[in-house]
């Protein structure tokens, strides 16, 4: 009878049961979602590191990117090393297009112990290994790829590879022998060395060399072996050291995804507990009557539970299925923007797992019944006779008012505590953000009655009856009102503090490309903005637009990645003329004496490398060079936006006096005064007019890094907006209920005479008046978010000095979505009161 | 080996390629029954056969004069050649050693390069080598090949100074005191290593080259380039240590080289072939091959030499020479019936030999499998008695119906 009786309720409100199950599948799936579409990035990285790697535990590399092929002929052939490949290996791209494949060149002769799938070839007609060796442009692609660029055996295919186009002719086709085979393959442009080495400009190199060494003493012995063996400047180090390093950069960035996710939960969490609260007190007579028939409380207990339980898994499952949908939408934004500012990387499926899956259960099932123990206690613990007044429940929370808001002061000064503890640590970011925002939350009712106070003093007699009635309903309902603006609150706080937090982003960032792009034409080897190029521009091209008239200096920039202290690391060689030095500011260190100990062989490093790893002027960093580890002092700390992971600033000349690695990857041109910029780019493009280079104005290549900027914070702004939405559903579910319960009241008002026009002005004024409270709370809880957003996490995630940006703009948006909300969702019980039957409301208790 | 991988099973072009592919096809098994006959047809060896490719190649069809140390190096022109050194050593303690080392160029297509500034990686050739040891004591056989492309220093082949080399496997000339003193043939050094053995020796010549059919081009079918040039070097004084995991023996004994380069040269119907090197202790030495017909006949291309203590060559013609199998082995791994015991008359030279295996299980486990081993030999020049080393190839015998094996 019992079970019978809950189920009876909950199908009697289906909406109300609808919109908390929505509530938990948003939160859930939110949470879900992004997970899927970081762990299927992940998972795509690790496919791309294995189709690379192999079976391969070690490889040789050079410590500027490169090495000498006849390295690997000394081991093999002269000191009989075996198990070792050259591996020649660069991105190139479909012309006119962002897909990119990955080249790797290889020797079959070596091959077998390390990659199996290049077991198998597809043979064109005249044998395909000899096609591989002798081809001068021939290509092994999978059968995947091959077929979605649409080629057959034989077809010549287009490739981009640096500034120039070549083409390639596919003279086989590898089809993978399992699932993970065929992903492995994928975008794999599979060449012979020697034609890697000629279309790739990468002639007497290799990219590295694979090793394999067993994991035994004479392991450690030919490890020995092999490194005695290996010139100055080349190292033998893991396989996964680098791509340990590599994926070390995203670290930052999917803390703060998961982080943003978590908050759509959290607010989820508000709902759940305002429906599972809504029913205890909407039941309260149903409980009081139960209890009296000898029901005992730890049924009652367990029945609340049971009920929030079913509405949770529900909700988990629903939730299941919309992430894994949110997954997949996701993915596509997470990818992108990993490939604008970290690396290559395509991610062709959602990949699940039970883990994810288990999380989402977990979060689902478990906040739901943890926010439903309290109003479980509550009805357990109600006397028969007093479960059956409403009034009760409400006095019992005004009681507990000073305990409520003691706990919540508490929670902030943990939470600050926390916040303000120096640490580097992201992660205490957010456990500090937490008990803040909770803690807030919980001042949401001593708050509401403060302003119902002020309100009825103050304005109240202006108002007039339905005004006044509305704000003190606000009050006697406290225990469900307060949960819906906490929560409205939360939402639109966060909305501000996300918002805030972009805006002061973007402005800085603006501000930095202000100074930082100074010169008129920009030239690069195409491909994305900010991320390094594997491939560069020959002397020529620089030396030709120097020679050009309307020039009058041209500052290059060759851009490379280093490993440093195991975290991968921009490295910046650049030769720069003194009226171009004040595109770098600094953040320590005085400019003058900074380029002066550049000019002697010293580093600038950029705020995130000082931050990351803790240095600063007058400190010095030491790298692997081709002479061995070199010690360089920081000359200054200069502020970049342009990468998260630190950049070391070497002059030219110095660069080359360490490292080998030829050319440039972009040059800016400034022109004679007289010169107008159009003209200046027009003359430049007509001079590289038969290379493959991107060519952009000042204002072109502004106005492209801040669209790069933008879709990067894409992401961040759709789990925003889910946040709201959950946020929204709650306070409609709670509001709704709310009004729905004061069926007899209103019948009782109307019956008194109230027109119907005068009932829809209580309830909306009630509910906006909840959403003006709301969005006044949310202003201080999200100017508090705006500023941990901007000073500890921004700081802690990337290492960034950003200026926080407050826009008034921002604020009115904030209040503007908690009174519209509000207001939207009391529209619906309002037609709903208006309209009603007068009698059958009264009779209905 | 020689004629059962170059020239026999891949006549025409693409021979290593044919061993790399089938490889790399069969090594992972990554492909479905219906793709395995697919590719099976595929590389059908006729498929190869075309001498599309060939005929971009020298053929031996005319006798041109050998020179030294020019003909020690390689004969890009043509297709195929090796170096074949083998070779019978004995510990101070009288341990027996048997070696063999082995090293093919084939060349792919000479017309394809048409690179203007070619990577070091780029190659006309590919090469493999194989490396065998007999240990008869230890009743154990080793065997190992490798294949490298030859470019980026990973293999090639000069003659001056001589070197030939697959990765570590190398010989190479000696000091170059050893030419001054006028002889043609340098002394080399011969160094190959593959855990758990290890060879390095000194190669001295002690006869001159001995060129074989006429004046180096050996016939070895009926048509005008079906032969090779082909020269040997029947006595090598051989020193040096030989080692088995951590035991290193000192050793001595002989090694002989064969040198030999061609396009096309055995006919279709040839599928096998035996071949005898024999080193005999009246400082005599015979080499003979019997080429097989499919029809399990000796082809009338079969021929040999008898070499004098002086260097001289008297030549055997079939019909000189008888040939018995005294004993079969059966490999356990492939399966395959090899005649390893053998009774050799050569009725007009009053020489009657037994010819012994030092081990029955001489057989390469190499991609392609072979039986090649070191054999020992009693017998009777005249009324005296003889004895000796030698080495013996046996290929064909994988293929019992073409080798027509009820004949033999």
């Amino acid at each position: 009878m019992l079970w019978r009786s809950s189920l009876r309720y909950l199908l009697k409100h289906p909406l109300q049961v609808a919109l908390s199950v929505l509530g938990v599948a948003l939160g859930v799936a939110v949470v879900v979602g992004i997970d899927l579409s970081i762990q299927s990035a992940g998972r795509a990285f690790e496919q791309s590191t294995d189709r690379v790697a192999g079976k391969a535990t070690h490889r040789v590399v050079s410590v500027d990117e490169g090495l000498n092929d006849s390295v690997y002929t000394h081991l093999r052939a002269r000191h009989g090393i075996r198990k070792i490949a050259p591996v020649v290996e660069q991105y190139v791209y479909i012309p006119g297009t962002e897909n990119q494949l990955h080249v790797m060149g290889v020797d079959p002769f070596a091959e077998p112990p390390f990659r199996p799938y290049l077991e198998q070839l597809q043979a064109a007609e005249d044998g395909p290994l000899s096609s591989f060796l002798m081809h001068p442009s021939g290509a092994v692609l999978s059968k995947g790829t091959a077929d979605e660029l649409d080629l057959k055996i034989s077809d010549t295919l287009q490739v981009r590879v640096g500034d120039q186009i070549q083409n390639v002719e596919l003279i086989g086709i590898l089809k993978g022998r399992d699932q993970y085979n065929r992903q492995v393959l994928e975008d794999l442009l599979i060449l012979d060395v020697s034609t890697a080495q000629e279309m790739l400009g990468m002639k007497g190199k290799l990219s590295y060399i694979d090793v394999i060494i067993p994991q035994s003493e004479m392991g450690t012995v030919k490890a020995d072996r092999i490194r005695s063996l290996l010139p100055g400047g080349l190292e033998l180090q893991r396989s996964n050291t680098r791509s340990a390093a590599i994926e070390k950069m995203i670290s930052a960035f999917k803390t703060n995804l998961q982080s943003l996710s978590f908050l759509a939960l959290i607010v989820g969490m508000f709902l759940i507990y305002n429906t599972m609260t809504f029913s205890v007190l909407q039941r309260r007579a149903q409980i009081g009557r139960l209890q009296a028939l000898g029901v005992t409380r730890s049924e009652i207990f367990r029945l609340i539970l049971v009920e929030a339980g079913a509405i949770g898994l529900l909700g988990t499952v629903v939730g299941l299925v919309g992430g894994y949908v949110l997954g997949g939408g996701l993915v596509e934004l997470v990818t992108r923007t990993i490939n604008d500012i970290y690396f290559n990387l395509s991610v062709r499926e959602v990949a699940v797992n039970a883990g994810i899956i288990l999380k989402g259960v977990a979060l689902g099932l478990g906040a739901t019944l943890l926010t439903a123990l309290i109003p479980a206690r509550e009805a357990a613990r109600s006397s028969p006779r007093v479960s059956l007044s409403r009034s009760s429940v409400e006095k019992g929370l005004l009681d507990r008012l000073p305990t409520i808001s003691a706990i919540g002061f508490i929670l902030i000064g943990v939470g600050s505590a926390i916040l303000l503890y120096p640490s580097n640590q992201i992660f205490l970011g957010y456990a500090g953000l937490l008990p803040v925002i909770i803690g807030y939350a919980l001042l949401t009712p001593l708050f509401v009655v403060g302003m119902v106070w002020f309100v009825r003093r103050g304005i109240g007699s202006v108002s007039g009856l339905s005004g006044r009635m509305a704000v003190q309903n606000i009050k006697d309902q406290l225990s469900r009102s307060s949960v819906a603006i906490a929560a409205l609150a939360v939402a639109v706080a966060a909305t501000i503090g996300v918002s805030t937090s972009i805006s002061s982003f973007r402005d800085t960032v603006e501000n930095w490309l202000q100074y930082r792009l100074q010169a008129d034409v920009f030239v690069s080897v195409p491909g994305n903005v900010s991320r390094r190029q594997a491939r560069t521009m020959d002397e020529e091209v620089v030396s030709d637009i120097k020679d050009l008239g309307e020039v009058k200096a041209v500052h290059t920039l060759l851009r490379t990645s280093r490993i440093y202290e195991g975290s991968v690391v921009d490295m910046e060689a650049i030769e720069i003329t003194l009226p171009g030095r004040d595109r770098y500011r600094f953040k320590e260190g005085d400019p003058k004496q900074a380029w002066n100990i550049l000019e002697k062989g010293g580093v600038l490093i950029s705020e995130p490398m000082a931050f990351d790893h803790e240095v600063t002027v007058g400190d010095s960093i030491n790298l692997e060079t081709r002479r061995g580890k070199r010690s360089f002092p920081v000359g200054g700390v200069f502020y970049d936006y342009s990468s998260d992971i630190g950049t070391i600033l070497m002059d030219r000349g110095i660069f080359n006096n360490h490292y080998r690695e030829q050319g440039y990857t972009s040059f800016s041109i400034v022109g004679h005064s007289n010169v107008e910029a159009e003209q200046l780019t027009d003359v430049v493009e007509r001079k590289l007019a038969n290379r493959q280079l991107s060519i952009r104005s000042n204002k072109e290549l502004r106005t492209l890094s801040m669209q790069i900027f933008d879709r990067t914070f894409t992401v961040t702004r759709v789990l925003q907006m889910l946040t709201v939405l959950v946020a929204l559903i709650g306070v409609f579910s709670a509001l709704m209920a709310i009004q729905l319960e004061r069926t007899r009241e209103i019948g009782m008002l109307r019956a008194l005479g109230f027109t119907r026009r005068q009932i829809s002005g209580v309830m909306l004024g009630q509910t906006g008046a909840m959403g003006t409270i709301a969005g006044l709370l949310a202003l201080p809880l999200g100017f508090v978010l705006a500023v941990v957003l901007v000073y500890v996490i921004n700081k802690r995630s990337f290492g960034w000095t950003l200026e926080l940006a407050w826009s008034y703009e921002v604020l009115w948006q904030a209040m503007g979505i908690a009174v519209g909300a509000a207001l939207l969702s009391g529209l619906y019980p309002a037609i709903k009161m208006a309209g009603m039957n007068v009698v059958r409301a009264l009779r209905e208790e | 080996m020689k004629y059962m991988i170059f020239m026999n099973r891949c006549i025409s072009t693409n021979s290593i390629i044919l061993i790399l592919l089938t490889g790399l096809l069969t090594h992972g098994c990554g492909l479905s029954e219906e793709e395995k006959g697919r590719s099976d047809s595929q590389y059908r060896v006729s498929d190869f056969m075309s001498g599309r490719d060939t005929a971009l190649f020298k053929r031996a069809d005319k006798p041109r004069p050998i020179q030294f140390p020019r003909d020690l190096g390689a004969h890009p022109a043509y297709k195929t050649e090796w170096w074949y050194y083998t070779g019978n050593l004995s510990a101070d303690n009288g341990r027996r050693f048997g070696y063999e080392l082995t090293i093919f160029r084939s060349g792919l297509r000479p017309d394809a390069l048409k690179i203007g500034n070619p990577s070091a990686w780029r190659t006309k050739h590919l090469y493999m080598a194989h490396l065998a040891i007999t240990d008869a004591a230890g009743e154990e056989f080793y065997s190992y090949e490798r294949y490298a492309r030859g470019a980026a220093g990973l293999a090639g082949a000069q003659s001056d100074p001589f070197k030939v080399w697959l990765e570590n496997w190398q010989v190479r000339r000696g000091s170059e005191s050893s030419l001054s003193s006028g002889k043609k043939i340098p002394d080399m050094l011969l160094q190959a290593q593959a855990e758990p053995i290890s060879l390095d020796l000194r190669l001295q010549s002690v006869k001159p080259p001995v060129l074989q059919g006429d004046r180096g081009l050996d016939q070895k079918g009926p048509e005008s380039g079906n032969a090779s040039y082909y020269f040997s070097l029947t006595r090598l004084e051989s020193k040096g240590t030989l080692s088995i995991g951590k035991k290193s023996f000192e050793v001595t004994g002989w090694s002989w080289m064969d040198r030999e380069w061609s396009t096309s040269a055995l006919g279709k119907d040839q599928v096998g072939w035996d071949w005898f090197a024999l080193q005999l202790s009246d400082n005599r030495e015979i080499m003979y091959y019997r080429l097989c017909n499919k029809d399990g006949s000796a082809s009338a291309y079969s021929n040999g030499v008898i070499i004098d203590s002086t260097g001289q060559k008297i030549s055997i013609a079939p019909d000189d020479i008888s040939i018995a199998p005294q004993a079969y082995w059966t490999s356990p791994t492939t399966g395959v019936r090899y005649p390893v015991r053998w009774q050799m008359n050569i009725p007009e030279q009053n020489i009657k030999l037994e010819i012994i295996p030092l081990l029955e299980n001489q057989e390469l486990q190499t991609r392609f499998k072979y039986w090649e081993g070191a054999v020992s030999i009693i017998g009777k020049y005249k009324n005296e008695t003889l004895d000796g080393y030698g080495y013996v190839e046996l290929t064909g015998y994988d293929d019992e119906v073409n080798r027509g094996s009820s004949k033999r």
